[in-house]
């Protein structure tokens, strides 16, 4: 369930702004996220959707400056952590060390692989813990432990002494959930943090996650393909696509009444609980645009069921404000004006 | 458009692509193993000179239009030996791994196929039990039984090379019976005779094939250090080998006696083994690390 | 019992196995060698009698079983036998020679490690960079350039012309030991170079690996930094694997120390090997192949064992979810 919230001003803790990333790589320049813009404020759950490739995780990614250059180029944007630019920082200076992880973490999908399999737990944590804490090894092994109670993964005893393969799947990733806890994270961003994991599991990983949010008071940002993750756990959803922010708005209303017709289009290919047993599901024709040669013009153009002349020559469409929420769209955009 | 011109292009001519992409050290690799076939083969014809022919008032010639590396001491020209020596190391070469490798991935498969049994046993602490000998010495060793000659060099020089093709192909049969490919193999009733020999063995080829080419490499150095020490190819036969060592007493006064082979045996073996690091990527980059 | 001892236990067996047909093996050679080996080895102009009396002192004359009986019981009692050709107990003879061969090949095993695992890293972590080129071009050609051309032109040059280093000969450090260290320069370097070049090679594949790997990600997402990274966890990663390659060096540095032993007139077990080879003294020959099999694979049992110590997933694998 989203979290409560009083009402009025809330403080803004992540701004991102036009951010474009690009791959370099021997066929030519990748376009990933071209002109990306949200926010994530204090205590909040947002949530990031779009097919695979649509360019989140490397929004993430870029946030913490984690993205591998070469071959990748964070190209133009802006990170306003608390209204500090992250990007201006130099990527292994120790200040931007010091926000990995600690104001910002992000929590990966491969809860299988994400753990070093050779060292233990503990110390895995505790070097984390003392990364960023001056603490003694018996303090940061307590912290550890802390951590992983409030993961869900309390023992007895706690696992610091274990290593990772002799972990299930679940457990594997509430201890990287853990990770973040014992930091201190203020920002958590989980990156399809459900993905590899069985149903039960999923809501599980889900639930522990939230408590915390709610315990800490942090904010957390959850990209998935998931709608129905989405649905029942955030505040605020964007929709991505093609390396850009086509929709947005708050969760009841992008999902009762969605605008774009790509978020539509999403919509329709899910099944519902309460759908007809006879209806068929809708996929949406066509194959997302190859980001190799990023298109002048509306990159849905190819796909869109509502697609005009204007569509293909206009430009890129910004996001307006549209009903209650914000749609990147020539033709309602233009709807709206008249 | 690129797509389906891509997809016309027949499998060969996509593996030479592939083959040749890593630029142009395998292409100079490719060039110089070309350039001693040629020579081994054309040799012969070309020269005038017998490499074993004496000639004192000729000896140790300078290099000259004459003789284009000079003679030795014993006035016999140092090209024509170096096209012979190249004759004898690449044809015992190639057949020493050629043999170890039909006898090497037949036990492979026997022993990896029937595996628990006391065939895998045996044929597996053997392998064991030989390649904890260094490979010169296991080759002295077999020579002592087999005697001497070129067929009996190149059995010798081969029965070294038969572990590795034994534990490679072993590794990869472990690997693919245990795969759901094969499982379906045997679910769908297909003959065990069938499974080896179309599925068990076309997969294991492309390693093998990695392996020979580096395997090439280290019989030319193996065969060229024997006939150093005075073991395998004998004076007064030409092998680069021999050549190295009879070079050795001049190299103040003609250094290329010595040089020229050296260079010789150094440019063949860099050139295999860079070709079968470039075979294996094209074939399987999953391999790198393993082999 | 754990893992760690059943892991254990199953490679002393396989060890075992091995060393017992090694020692089939041995006592075949001279058994099945063809000729007539006794007078290969006492000399083909000896009287009726002595090769009688020699072939019955080798227990040859008795029936096969028993003969194994015999040569395995002797062995089980450290005794090597005797050899007809150099007329002294084998014992002796390698007990002479061990130290020498020691003394350049332990060097030259410590060095291969440490420089392979040095370079290997740096070349890794400075992936692209000049040094990384010229150490990959170093690797290439170690493998290409032969040993014996390399230890002629290295004697000449060193040697003969400079005039730095002592060309042949060897003499022991307990005797004197800047000469030692003299002599032994070129051999242990020759000796060192191949595996070295495959220790650099494996380590630097590995790390390459290991680098891109998702757990070395989740370090930096925490901001752990780069340093400790590469030197803390991904060379420790990557090592693991490095163990078996240094166990597979072992034949070579053994094969090393035969062919530098020869060019060098370095007395050891290296040059034993050739010289018996020449005398056809199979007596040597057969405990000489019995003797480095047995180094082997106990050298390899050892760094099994240091594996699966190192390796928690060995250690306690199936100490299950």
């Amino acid at each position: 369930m989203p979290v409560e919230r009083t009402s009025g001003e809330k403080e803004r803790l992540l701004e991102v702004k036009d951010l474009h990333v690009s791959f370099f790589t021997p066929a030519g320049e990748v376009h990933a996220v071209n002109g990306v813009s949200y926010h994530v404020d204090k205590e909040e759950v947002v949530a990031i959707v779009g097919e695979s490739g649509c360019g989140k995780s490397v929004t993430q990614m870029s946030v913490i400056q984690l993205i591998q250059t070469p071959p990748g180029k964070i190209m133009s944007g802006e990170v306003l952590f608390e209204g500090k630019d992250l990007l201006k920082l130099d990527r292994n200076s120790k200040e931007m060390r010091g926000y990995r992880g600690s104001e910002i973490s992000m929590i990966f999908q491969e809860p299988m692989t994400s753990l070093n399999p050779i060292f233990t737990i503990g110390k895995q944590m505790t070097d984390i813990i003392r990364t960023h804490q001056n603490v003694s090894k018996k303090e940061a092994v307590e912290i550890a432990v802390k951590a992983l109670a409030a993961g869900g993964v309390s023992g007895p005893p706690a696992p610091v002494k274990n290593y990772p393969f002799e972990l299930s799947g679940g457990m594997r990733q509430r201890v990287l959930i853990a990770f973040s806890v014992a930091c201190h994270a203020r920002l958590i961003i989980a990156d399809e943090p459900t993905t590899a994991l069985d149903v039960t599991t999923q809501a599980q990983v889900m639930e522990v996650l939230l408590g915390i949010v709610r315990t800490y008071k942090s904010s957390l940002v959850v990209v998935t393909h998931n709608l129905g993750l989405v649905s029942r756990y955030a505040d605020r959803i964007y929709v991505m696509y093609a390396g850009r922010v086509i929709e947005s708005g708050t969760t009841e209303e992008l999902l009762v009444h969605p605008q774009h017709p790509y978020t539509k289009g999403l919509l329709n290919s899910v099944p519902k609980l309460d759908d007809d047993k006879n209806s068929e599901l809708e996929p949406i024709d066509g194959t997302p645009p190859n980001l190799l040669e990023y298109p002048e013009h509306c990159a849905f153009a190819p796909r869109c069921p509502m697609v005009c002349e204007q569509c293909r020559t206009q430009g890129q469409p910004e996001l307006r404000h549209v009903a209650g929420h914000y749609v990147a769209c020539h033709v309602i955009g233009e709807e709206v004006q008249k | 458009m690129t797509g389906k011109r891509t997809k016309e292009q027949s499998a060969a001519v996509q593996f030479i692509r592939r083959f040749f992409s890593r630029g142009i050290i395998v292409k100079a690799a490719t060039a110089i193993v070309l350039l001693f076939i040629i020579g081994m083969i054309l040799g012969p014809v070309i020269t005038p000179y017998d490499p074993n022919a004496i000639n004192l008032r000729e000896f140790l010639s300078e290099p000259s239009w004459k003789h284009w590396l000079g003679t030795d001491v014993q006035g016999r020209d140092v090209m024509t030996r170096i096209m012979y020596g190249a004759r004898v190391s690449m044809v015992a070469c190639f057949f020493a791994c050629l043999g170890s490798a039909v006898v090497g991935i037949a036990l492979g498969l026997i022993a990896a196929y029937w595996q628990g049994s006391i065939w895998e046993t045996l044929i597996m602490r053997y392998v064991d039990f030989q390649m904890s000998l260094p490979a010169m010495l296991i080759t002295i060793i077999a020579g002592l039984f087999l005697g001497y000659g070129l067929v009996a060099l190149i059995i010798a020089m081969g029965i070294g090379y038969i572990p590795s093709y034994i534990r490679l192909i072993y590794s990869v049969v472990i690997q693919l019976k245990e795969s759901d490919y094969v499982v379906a193999l045997r679910l769908a009733n297909v003959k065990s005779f069938q499974i080896i020999f179309r599925h068990l063995l076309l997969n294991s080829i492309p390693s093998a094939i990695v392996m020979f080419a580096m395997n090439l490499g280290k019989a030319v150095m193996l065969e060229s250090t024997l006939s150093f020490l005075g073991i395998g190819i004998q004076a007064p036969q030409a092998s680069w080998g021999t050549m190295v060592s009879d070079g050795y007493e001049y190299i103040f006064r003609r250094p290329v006696l010595c040089l020229a082979p050296g260079i010789c045996i150094t440019l063949l073996v860099i050139s295999f083994n860079i070709i079968g690091d470039s075979l294996r990527d094209t074939l399987d980059p999953r391999l790198r690390g393993r082999i | 019992m754990n893992s760690l001892t059943r892991y254990i236990i199953k490679r002393i067996l396989i060890s075992l196995l091995v060393i017992v047909l090694a020692g089939v093996f041995a006592f075949c050679v001279i058994r099945f060698v063809p000729g007539d080996p006794i007078r290969a080895m006492i000399g083909s102009d000896a009287d009726e009698a002595a090769v009688e009396a020699a072939r019955r002192s080798l227990n040859l004359d008795k029936p096969i079983l028993t003969q194994m009986q015999l040569w395995f019981g002797n062995l089980l009692k450290g005794n090597l036998g005797r050899s007809l050709v150099l007329n002294d107990s084998i014992n002796n003879i390698f007990a002479a020679r061990i130290p020498t061969t020691l003394s350049l090949s332990i060097p030259a095993f410590t060095i291969a490690i440490i420089f392979g695992i040095f370079f290997g890293t740096v070349c890794a972590t400075h992936r692209g960079s000049m040094i990384d080129q010229i150490l990959t071009v170093y690797i290439a050609g170690t493998n290409g350039v032969p040993i014996f051309w390399l230890a002629i032109l290295m004697m000449n040059f060193f040697g003969t012309r400079l005039g730095w280093l002592p060309v042949l000969g060897y003499v022991k450090p307990s005797e004197d030991l800047g000469q030692w260290f003299l002599h032994a320069v070129m051999p242990v370097a020759l000796i060192s170079l191949q595996p070295l070049a495959a220790v650099a090679r494996q380590v630097r594949t590995n790390m390459l690996e290991v680098i891109g790997q998702d757990y070395i990600r989740t370090a930096r997402a925490y901001g752990v930094s780069e340093t400790r990274i590469k030197y803390e966890y991904a060379l420790r990663n990557a090592l693991i694997p490095v163990i078996t390659v240094v166990a597979l060096q072992v034949p070579t540095i053994i094969g090393g120390s035969m062919l530098i032993e020869v060019c060098f007139s370095i007395a050891g077990m290296g040059r034993l090997i050739m010289t018996s080879v020449s005398n056809t003294d199979y007596l040597v020959i057969q405990a000489l192949v019995l003797f480095i099999s047995v180094v082997v694979v106990l050298c390899n049992l050892l760094l099994d064992i240091v594996y699966g110590l190192i390796d928690p997933r060995i250690r306690l694998s199936s100490g299950g979810k």
